[in-house]
């Protein structure tokens, strides 16, 4: 999957570049060693976007086992996210919102004490990411920036002999740090944050497709 | 030295622009040193008065202003200290002098068009290899260079393969899985033609003549690229050696891409194939390589590397491996780089906890 995303980039490398090269004079910046400190023009405004990215965490839904008291799963989900968003850009910094929707397929091992081992597949889970975020723009193109991520996930684990699998809470939030390359229309993405009470750090690398 | 193809950014898309080597690493130009003494490097340390054009002059060996002209020496070290497993049982520390290394460049008539490289010093052996009884002192590189004119140049010794994009993250799979890692130079014949958009280079290899002759990978490797303007520049790779062991083929699409000053984005998706030439037995394996770097200041690069690989294409394992860094470029010939690597491996019916590791590194090259 990451692999084909790649693709997807590596052709929209392509094509943007391809598709009306601007004329971008190096030369001109070479020649200016205060660059760094001459005032960019940025104009306001608010632009829409779409989206789709993939991305992937682990968390720690519960097994509510018949027998026994409830122990913690390791879960490991990966997948694509689609929709859309809306940058609001002022100066030399801004603020973004986006929420797309996750199609995720997540694996449980073992158990988190290692008592049980479970090897489940395949796991169909269906959520919404939403990432809030304030960047700074250190070129026009580029942005750096912090968000909070919200995250809102439904997980069908089935049933199981053992008992039954719950997440103890379908939504969560966390905090994340967010950069973005924007070539023409187009811009690479680059997530990567802690949400609570996962199990680990996620990442989501996403293309965006501005509609101006 | 290794080479630096995110300066793409700065509007640099030809190795061949600050490196004798037509593809970058090893010693810099006039030109090159010129340029990582301005245009690169921060000049925190350096009054307001001091003019770029007498940074530039005044950087050549040991900031000297003019040396022989016949003579380009250099040194060059990396020290790097790397943390594993962070915040687990298993976490451990490691200090490891990657590279120290003496350099000459020695030019036929003070020209660029004629010179020798030599490069000796300090390459320690990998855990893996200590039993082979490998030198930690020896050379790397050393080769003859000859460009009879501005499109074409020869170049025969001890060198890196050409293949893909060459950056200086070894660790990297599109390095590893691809066997062109930093002890990977083969002796052999590299060939150079560059004209107007198309940069076409061939190598034909015989192998490290220091290793044992059943080891050494003879083949050849295949690298186009086409500069389709100053910010983007796409490529393919191909390699095929072959030992008394194995065989390994490799091919590749890149694409560097320029964003503003000193912002790229560097792609290479390849595959490598290993055929055990013993039983035929072969695995195949793909691999993404991506490094986005962002400039936030003169000197400062914010940088995110994503590695992926599949190890073998009929098993589903995958790994991942990413995260942030910063690089920084103090000064000329000092380079202060800072790396945080998160490991996720996707493994059917099993998961295991993320891996964190990181790597403080500096650069000194004089």
């Amino acid at each position: 999957m990451v692999l084909r995303l790649a693709v997807i980039i590596l052709t929209l490398s392509v094509s943007s570049s391809y598709a009306e090269e601007e004329e971008f004079s190096f030369d001109e910046l070479e020649t200016s060693p205060t660059d760094e400190n001459s005032q960019i023009e940025f104009s306001p405004k608010n632009t829409y976007f779409l989206k789709m990215s993939y991305l992937s965490w682990n968390t720690l839904p519960k097994l509510n086992r018949k027998s026994d008291s409830d122990i913690e799963l390791y879960s490991q989900e990966k997948g694509l996210c689609v929709g859309g968003g809306i940058e609001m850009l002022k100066d030399n910094w801004g603020s973004s919102f986006s929420l797309c929707y996750a199609m995720l397929t997540g694996t449980i091992g073992e158990s988190k004490d290692k008592v049980i081992t479970l090897n489940q597949n395949n796991i169909r889970i269906d959520g919404l990411y939403s990432k809030n975020s304030v960047f700074w723009r250190p070129k026009p193109d580029t942005k750096i920036g912090l968000g909070v991520p919200l995250v809102y996930r439904e997980a069908d684990y089935g049933s199981l002999a053992l008992g039954t699998i719950e997440d103890e809470q379908k939504f969560s939030y966390g905090l994340e740090m967010n950069l973005e390359w924007t070539k023409k229309e187009y811009a690479f993405t680059f997530s990567m944050g802690q949400m609570n009470k996962y199990d680990s750090s996620f990442f989501e690398l996403g293309l965006h497709y501005f509609l101006d | 030295m290794y080479a630096y193809p995110n300066f793409i950014g700065y509007g640099y898309s030809k190795c061949l622009t600050c490196h004798y080597n037509p593809y970058g690493n090893g010693p810099l130009t006039d030109y090159g040193r010129g340029l990582s003494a301005t245009t690169i490097s921060d000049r925190i340390l350096h009054s307001s008065e001091k003019s770029e054009e007498q940074l530039a002059e005044n950087s050549g060996f040991l900031y000297m202003k003019e040396f022989k002209s016949w003579v380009r020496p250099s040194v060059d070290y990396r020290g790097l200290s790397l943390d594993r497993n962070i915040n687990t049982d298993d976490q451990e520390n490691q200090f490891i002098n990657m590279q120290g290394d003496l350099n000459l460049v020695l030019r036929y008539k003070g020209e660029n068009n004629l010179f020798t490289s030599i490069t000796y010093g300090y390459a320690p052996v990998p855990e893996s290899l200590e039993d082979q009884g490998i030198e930690e002192y020896r050379t790397r590189e050393h080769y003859i260079g000859w460009r009879p004119n501005d499109d074409l140049g020869l170049y025969v010794g001890l060198m890196d393969k050409v293949y893909g994009i060459r950056i200086a993250d070894h660790i990297a799979f599109s390095r590893t899985i691809t066997a062109l890692t930093q002890n990977d130079q083969t002796h052999g014949l590299m060939g150079h033609y560059i004209k107007e958009d198309h940069e076409l280079g061939a190598h034909l290899f015989i192998g490290n003549l220091v290793q044992d002759e059943e080891l050494r990978q003879k083949g050849i490797s295949i690298k186009y690229e086409n500069e389709v303007s100053y910010t983007f520049k796409p490529g393919l790779s191909f390699l095929k050696s072959q030992n008394d062991y194995f065989v390994q083929e490799n091919m590749s699409v890149h694409s560097k891409l320029a964003f503003s000053k000193g912002s790229s984005l560097l792609i290479e998706v390849g595959q490598a194939k290993k055929t055990n030439d013993l039983n035929k037995t072969a695995v195949t394996s793909s691999y993404l390589m991506m490094q986005n770097h962002m400039y936030l200041r003169r000197g400062l690069l914010f940088f995110v590397n994503t590695d992926y690989l599949k190890p073998n294409n009929e098993i589903e394992v995958e790994v991942v491996r990413l995260g942030p860094g910063l690089q920084y470029f103090l000064s000329q010939g000092i380079e202060l780089r800072l790396d945080l690597f998160n490991t996720k491996t996707y493994t059917p019916g099993s998961v295991t906890k993320d891996a964190w590791d990181s790597a403080m590194q500096v650069h000194l090259w004089f």
